[in-house]
This record gives C-alpha cells, sequence and structure tokens, in this order.
C-alpha cells in the first residue's frame, strides 16, 4: 500500500505544507538564524501614489519583482536594480517597497518622477511585509509568484544598508495593543455580535491567522480610506493599524498579562447595550412588515414606504436606527416628494434612469461635470450638483443600531408633505434572517437657530463601464460659488467600486485632497466624518474621482465580460460622490 | 515553534502516502473513523468548518444541498474541525442550525487538518475511496468571497469534480483557491 500521490494532487498539498512553514517562521523574524521565507502571503499596501496596491489582483502576471529601497541609504543602488530588472524582464510587474515607519511619499514621488526607473513604491510603514518578503538589505529584490505566493530571492548584497525590521520591544500589549482593539475592532467583534473573535486570549489564537489575513490585505477595520490626509472620526491612526499587525506577525504576545480580553468583550457589551440616552424620541417610524431575507441565493434590494405625507417641517437633530445588521448590508433613508406607488420601478431604479428619484438642482451653487472619456459618445455631461434624497445610509460598518448626531449647532430638514422611503439591501448570510428596522429621530429644539446641513452630490448617470477594465474612472467637478463647511462625505458605488477621492482647488489653484479612499469596500458602505469640518471658501472647485474595477481581479465583480450601466440593482453601478454641506452665507439662502 | 515544525515534518512524512485513516471524535464524542466512512462511498468530500466564519455560514445551505443531491450517487461528505477556539457544544449547535445531518471530524490536535494541509476554512477535499488519493482541492465554486458573494458561481469545481471522479476520469481542475477563514495551527 504505498501508491504515490499524483503529482497534480501533490503540488497543493505541498504548497499548503509550506506555506504553513512560512506563517509560522514569519512569525518569529526577529531570529537571523531563521531560513528566508520561500512563500509570502497576500498583502496590500499604498504606495507613494496614494494607490492601494494588492498582490492578489495579480493572479495572471507570470513574475512580479520587489525591490527594497531606501531615501537615506544605498537609494541609487536601488535605482540601478530596478532598472536592471526592467530591462532583463520588460513584461514583469515591479515594485520598490519602502520599510519606514515615516510616510515619505513626497520625498518619494519627486525621486522617482525625477529618474527613468518608475515604479510604485510601496509604504511598508509596519516593516512586516518587507520581512516576509525576506528583503534584509536595501537593494535587494525578490521575484514573487503571485499564484501561490512563491518567493525567489533575486538579487541582494548590492548595498550593505539593513531593510528596517520591528523592534519586538517596540510593541506593548497592554500599553499599545489593547487600546486599539478595543476602539478599532471590538465594537465589531464582541460575542454579542458577528465573528466573536475577542471572547478570551485562546479565541484570540485561535483566529489568529484570519485576523494576520484581514490586517495584511487591509480588509479590517472596515472602510478602505488612506488615514494619510486628514483626521477622520473613528478612523484608526496608520501607526495604530501598524502596531496591531507588527504584534500579530510576532505571535501575538501577551507579555505575561494576565486574560485581559472576557473584560474588555464584556464591558464593551455593556456600552453597546446602553447607548447614549438621548431621552424620549420626537418621531419614531417603523416598517409596517418585515423583509425576510433567505438562507442563500444573490443579494437583494427591498423597498417600503414607512411614513408621508409628513404634515410640517421636520429639523432632524439625531436619528437612531435599529435594524438587523447581520442580514442588512446598508439602508438608505430616502426623502421623496411624491409617494412610493407613484413612482414606477422603471421611474426609480432602472437601467441607465439619469433622474433617479427626484433631484432638486442646488441653486446657489453652479456646478459642472466633466468625463475623462471623450470617445465615449453616449455619455451625456451633466452640469448639476444634485439634492440628494438620500438622508441617512445606515450601514453594518456602524454596527448593530446606527445613528447619526449632527451635534448641538446643526439639524437637517425634511420638508412638509415629504415621502419617507426605506432602501434595504440585504444578503443572505447562510440562516434565514429577517429586517424590520425601526428609526427613531430626534428633533432639533431651535431649528431657527441651527445651521442647516444640506446633501449635495456630483450625480453622475448616463456613463457605460468597458468590460475587463481594471480601472476605470470618471471624474466630476463643480465650482461653489460661496462660502461653505464639508462635514461629511458618503461616496457610493457598488460592486465595481475600487476608489474615490474628493479634491478641492482653491483659488491659488493648489489642488488637495480632501478624502481619499484607494481601496473603496462594497460592503460596508461608510460614511466619514472629518474631526474639524472642512472649510471651502467661495470659488474653490470641488472634484471628485471615482474608479471602478471592471475586471476578474475584483472578485465580486458580477460579470466581467459585459458592459455596466447606470442603475441600482446591484449588477449595474452608481455614481454618487455624495457629501454634506452648511452654507456660511446664510443671506444667499433664497 | 520546535513543537510545530516537528509535527510539520511529521505531517510531510505522510505525504507521500495515501490518505490514512483518521479517527476523531465527533460532537456526540463518538469515535468515528475516515477509512470506515469510505467503506461504502464511491467518492469522500471533506470540508474544513469553523464556526462563526462568515465564509463557511454562507457555504452551509450550498453544502447541503450538494450532499443531498449526491448522497443517492454514494457521495459522502465530512467536515473537519481544526479550530482551536470551536468547542464540541459550539460546533453541535453551528451544524445543528443547518440540520444537514453532516458528521464532523473534531480534530482537537489539529493533526489531521495538517496533515490534509488545509489552509482555510472551507476549503474542500474530494477523496476516492478506492484508491485513497485525493482527487480535488480547493473551493466549493466561486461565490462566496470575503466581503461580498456573486449573485451566481462561475465555476462549480466541487460538482464537477465529483462528476469527473464518479465518472472514473482524471478531473479536468484539480484545484483551485479557497476563501474562507485561514485556520491557526498552534502548538
Ligand atoms: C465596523 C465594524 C467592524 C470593525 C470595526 C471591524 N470589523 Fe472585522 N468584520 C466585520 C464584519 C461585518 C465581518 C464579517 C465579514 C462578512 O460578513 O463578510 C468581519 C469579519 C472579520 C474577520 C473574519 C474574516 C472575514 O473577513 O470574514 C476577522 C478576522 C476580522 N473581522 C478582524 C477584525 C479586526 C482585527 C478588526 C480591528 C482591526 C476588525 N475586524 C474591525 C466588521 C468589523
Amino acid at each position: 500500500m504505498t501508491r504515490r500521490m499524483s503529482s497534480r494532487t501533490l503540488g497543493p498539498i505541498f504548497l499548503g505544507l509550506v506555506l504553513s512553514v512560512a506563517l509560522s517562521v514569519g512569525c518569529t523574524n526577529t531570529d537571523t538564524t531563521v531560513a528566508a521565507p520561500t512563500t509570502v502571503d497576500d498583502f496590500r499596501l499604498i504606495d507613494h501614489n496614494g494607490r492601494s496596491q494588492w498582490l492578489g489582483a495579480l493572479i495572471d502576471e507570470a513574475e512580479v519583482f520587489y525591490v527594497a529601497i531606501d531615501l537615506e541609504c544605498g537609494t541609487d543602488q536601488a535605482l540601478a536594480l530596478m532598472q536592471s530588472i526592467r530591462t532583463a524582464h520588460p513584461k514583469a510587474k515591479v515594485y520598490y517597497i519602502a520599510a519606514n515607519p515615516k510616510q515619505e511619499r513626497k520625498a518619494y514621488k519627486t525621486l522617482i518622477k525625477a529618474s527613468e526607473k518608475r515604479a510604485p513604491v510601496l509604504m511598508d510603514t509596519s516593516l512586516t511585509i518587507s520581512a516576509s518578503l525576506g528583503l534584509k538589505t536595501v537593494a535587494s529584490a525578490v521575484k514573487v509568484r503571485p499564484q501561490d505566493g512563491h518567493i525567489t530571492p533575486f538579487k541582494q548584497g548590492l548595498s550593505e544598508c539593513p531593510v528596517r525590521k520591528v523592534e519586538p520591544s517596540a510593541v506593548d500589549f497592554k500599553a499599545d495593543i489593547l487600546p486599539i482593539i478595543d476602539k478599532h475592532c471590538l465594537s465589531c467583534h464582541t460575542t454579542s455580535r458577528w465573528v466573536k473573535i475577542f471572547k478570551d486570549y485562546p479565541t484570540v489564537r485561535g483566529w489568529s491567522q484570519m485576523i494576520r489575513q484581514t490586517l495584511r490585505t487591509q480588509r479590517m477595520p472596515p472602510g478602505g480610506i488612506d488615514p494619510h490626509f486628514r483626521p477622520y472620526v473613528g478612523v484608526a491612526k496608520a501607526e495604530d493599524m501598524d502596531a496591531l499587525l507588527q504584534w500579530v506577525e510576532m505571535g501575538m504576545p501577551k507579555s505575561g498579562h494576565p486574560d485581559p480580553f472576557p473584560k474588555m468583550n464584556h464591558d464593551k457589551i455593556v456600552a453597546l447595550n446602553n447607548p447614549k440616552g438621548w431621552g424620549k424620541p420626537d418621531i419614531v417610524w417603523e416598517m409596517p412588515e418585515a423583509h425576510i431575507v433567505p438562507a442563500s441565493g444573490p443579494d437583494i434590494y427591498k423597498y417600503i414606504q414607512i411614513a408621508g405625507p409628513t404634515k410640517r417641517d421636520i429639523h432632524l437633530n439625531r436619528i437612531r436606527f435599529n435594524a438587523d445588521f447581520r442580514v442588512t448590508h446598508h439602508m438608505n433613508l430616502m426623502v421623496l416628494d411624491r409617494p412610493l406607488k407613484a413612482l414606477s420601478d422603471d421611474q426609480v431604479f432602472s437601467k441607465g434612469n439619469d433622474q433617479q428619484m427626484r433631484v432638486r438642482k442646488i441653486t446657489a451653487t453652479k456646478g459642472e461635470m466633466y468625463h475623462d472619456h471623450p470617445t465615449e459618445p453616449s455619455l451625456k455631461v451633466a452640469h448639476k450638483l444634485f439634492e440628494e434624497t438620500i438622508l441617512m445610509t445606515a450601514s453594518r460598518s456602524q454596527a448593530l443600531s446606527a445613528e447619526l448626531d449632527l451635534g448641538a449647532h446643526r439639524s437637517m430638514l425634511i420638508p412638509k408633505g415629504s415621502y419617507i422611503l426605506l432602501e434595504g439591501h440585504y444578503g443572505s448570510t447562510g440562516k434565514e434572517g429577517s429586517n424590520k428596522a425601526v428609526i427613531k429621530i430626534y428633533e432639533h429644539p431651535n431649528p431657527s437657530e441651527s445651521e442647516v446641513v444640506e446633501r449635495g452630490c456630483l450625480y453622475r448617470g448616463g456613463f457605460k463601464i468597458p468590460p475587463g477594465k481594471p480601472s476605470f474612472t470618471m471624474k466630476t467637478a463643480v465650482d461653489i460659488d460661496e462660502d461653505i463647511l464639508l462635514v461629511r462625505f458618503v461616496p457610493h458605488m457598488h460592486a465595481r467600486g475600487k476608489a474615490v477621492t474628493y479634491f478641492a482647488t482653491g483659488p491659488n489653484k493648489e489642488r488637495k485632497v480632501l478624502l481619499s479612499v484607494p481601496n473603496f469596500q462594497y460592503k460596508y458602505q461608510h460614511e466619514w466624518t472629518p474631526e474639524e469640518p472642512i472649510f471651502i471658501p467661495k470659488g474653490t472647485r470641488l472634484e471628485t474621482h471615482m474608479v471602478y474595477d471592471n475586471s476578474k481581479y475584483n472578485p465580486i465583480n458580477p460579470d466581467p465580460t459585459q458592459w455596466v450601466y447606470n442603475g441600482s440593482s446591484r449588477a449595474e453601478e452608481m455614481h454618487l460622490p455624495r457629501f454634506q454641506f452648511v452654507r456660511l452665507d446664510k443671506d444667499k439662502d433664497q | 515553534m520546535t513543537l510545530l515544525l516537528l509535527s510539520i515534518l511529521t505531517a510531510c512524512s505522510s505525504l507521500f502516502l495515501d490518505v490514512p485513516d483518521f479517527k476523531r471524535p465527533n460532537t456526540a464524542g463518538e469515535i468515528i473513523s475516515l477509512h470506515k466512512m469510505g467503506d461504502d462511498a464511491t467518492a469522500l468530500v471533506l470540508i474544513s468548518h469553523g464556526v462563526d466564519c462568515p465564509v463557511i455560514q454562507q457555504y452551509s445551505p450550498i453544502i447541503k444541498e450538494m450532499a443531498a443531491s449526491f448522497a443517492p450517487k454514494g457521495v459522502r461528505f465530512a467536515f473537519v474541525n481544526a479550530n482551536t477556539q470551536d468547542d464540541a457544544q459550539e460546533v453541535a449547535a453551528d451544524l445543528k442550525e443547518y440540520d444537514a445531518g453532516i458528521p464532523v471530524f473534531l480534530d482537537e490536535n489539529q493533526k489531521m487538518s495538517m496533515a490534509l494541509a488545509y489552509k482555510t476554512t472551507s476549503e474542500t477535499i474530494v477523496i476516492d475511496p478506492k484508491t485513497w488519493t485525493i482527487k480535488y482541492r480547493g473551493a466549493i465554486d466561486d461565490q462566496i468571497r470575503y466581503a461580498g458573494r456573486l449573485g451566481k458561481p462561475r465555476h462549480h469545481y466541487l460538482k464537477d469534480a465529483l462528476g469527473d471522479v464518479l465518472a472514473g476520469v482524471p478531473v479536468k481542475t484539480p484545484s483551485s483557491r479557497a476563501y474562507g477563514c485561514a485556520i491557526s495551527y498552534l502548538d
């Protein structure tokens, strides 16, 4: 009985084993006597241009080279090495990788612009990815086979400069790591919610490889924002996520502390079960019937009218959603000027429909949208900044009870005579589920003294996205002709959504990034609130770039062989770079 | 660390042999045997299982349906659970929810999963019990991904592999990439 396995089946088995060896070796990368890793696990890093680069998308590349670079040591040798690789392997995908906790994007921009050896420079600020590639000195390179992560050392010893490494002492479990987990993981992952990772230390260890994977590929915490530009409410600092990944790569040492997780988990559940007391709501809207989500099957959208016509102006100050977010991706609370039944399906959600819902032009700002695909004659050019019909998106990323608090000084207006519609986007989880959302509205006590938050969108319809294209960018812009404050960004795309950026070009012509989400995550439909509202002076051009991936490299692309049109079904796409703002010039109100 | 390497080496030594017998408790505490399961089967489908993993959860109704549709052809399905964080009650509760009647090998010391080189839950192995060789390794299909799912699968890897095995022809796609929750092999 010594029949051998065919080489066909042996390959994957062997790889699996090599991989697990590599994984465990990777955990002790401080030990220099350990052999160089032979495979690398999937990862994602932001490059010097702010793009998110993902190894997992390179499955059709035969070889990918990573050249270790550093601005302080061995820079020229690294550039020269890149040149020689590019000459010898003209078809290969090439990257520099810079292990440095400091963000040096500007300096790299200058360096790369000035050199002939252009390639993205991956910002390995946690230092862990360079280590897991086995890069020890600057101006050394490895070749990776993206299909299975196999590493071949390529060139070494061209410089003496060591690649920076994590000092194990740099990570303090209690002082550094626990607060990061508490702040950025636990609210979604207590034992009362989904994926109960942080029950106790043994459970955390049991999940360690998956935690590692989500951190290396930057899937968790959800959002996909680039934290480089300005602080956003609830968004983890890059150095915090780096510290967490370093701790995970070290094998999650508890450093002799007693297990802190049961108490942390318990305290968080108590806190989540006792949300801020807002008192009695002024208005409660409830779905008249539940939306049922079957155990299995494709994602579904359902619509239901929950109120209207409203009898007076409502000045909303706070809102709280109770919905079952196990089955709900997100719910949109919409304000319409006519009842749902007065809109034919066609009118509301049909393919290529530009005038989705009622869109009101905001008169005080004039805008312009332009497109970057002039060869595409079917693209319509619109010239409006639309008022958004969506009042709020309650998504899974805000956890079980989504809420919005505009703060003491602000309110949002739901005009008299409005109809309130709920749009639920549901996904099966394996178990049948249902959602019967309850929405509690708290009005502003002094609406006349509050600043009114308005909703704007550089909406675009009538587009089509070619099949197979990994990056299709649509740009919109509007000239803002009064002073405003930007208070929130709420971009919306579907499964092909890849990245979104909001820019402002001020009167001095300098273009600044307001928000960059290079790794847009369709499933979470995140909203971003800058810690300080952003002042936009009159004469600023507000611009958005939305990037779509309609290729097979997008793992959730419903069909990479098809043209994609505007529409609200999941198979179609949307282009909604939404934002919320306050007008500073009250006289312009009329 | 040494222990882990050692156990991997031990696992490696079984690499070149046929799939050996594994005996593990099920959720009722009874010892079940892989080879015994193969006695009256035309093919065995072994799926790596984990409680609370969103991917395997979404696959559960699909697995249940497949197990039922292939049962008349003599194909038997089983789960292998190597998660150190899942205890027998949790696994039982999880499986009861789907009520698919699929047995589970509780692989407490993780050696079975390591020897089978499972990297992630939902990873599926098709074994031909006549030869005890592995005919397919990878995903069930390509429908379910980490942060989303396709409306319907584009590739039915497992179904196709089983079709080939039952027809006695070489499996056309013997491996694919499985999405699931990475298994943490702890020492
Ligand atoms: C805003 C909510 C939220 C936060 C914050 C969050 N997660 Fe998650 N996480 C989720 C959801 C939802 C899932 C389930 C994914 C699914 O259903 O596809 C998940 C899944 C996971 C999984 C299981 C694997 C998977 O992707 O399905 C791991 C591991 C994980 N999260 C780790 C973390 C870590 C580590 C952090 C903190 C750095 C974190 N999460 C922060 C919502 C969150």
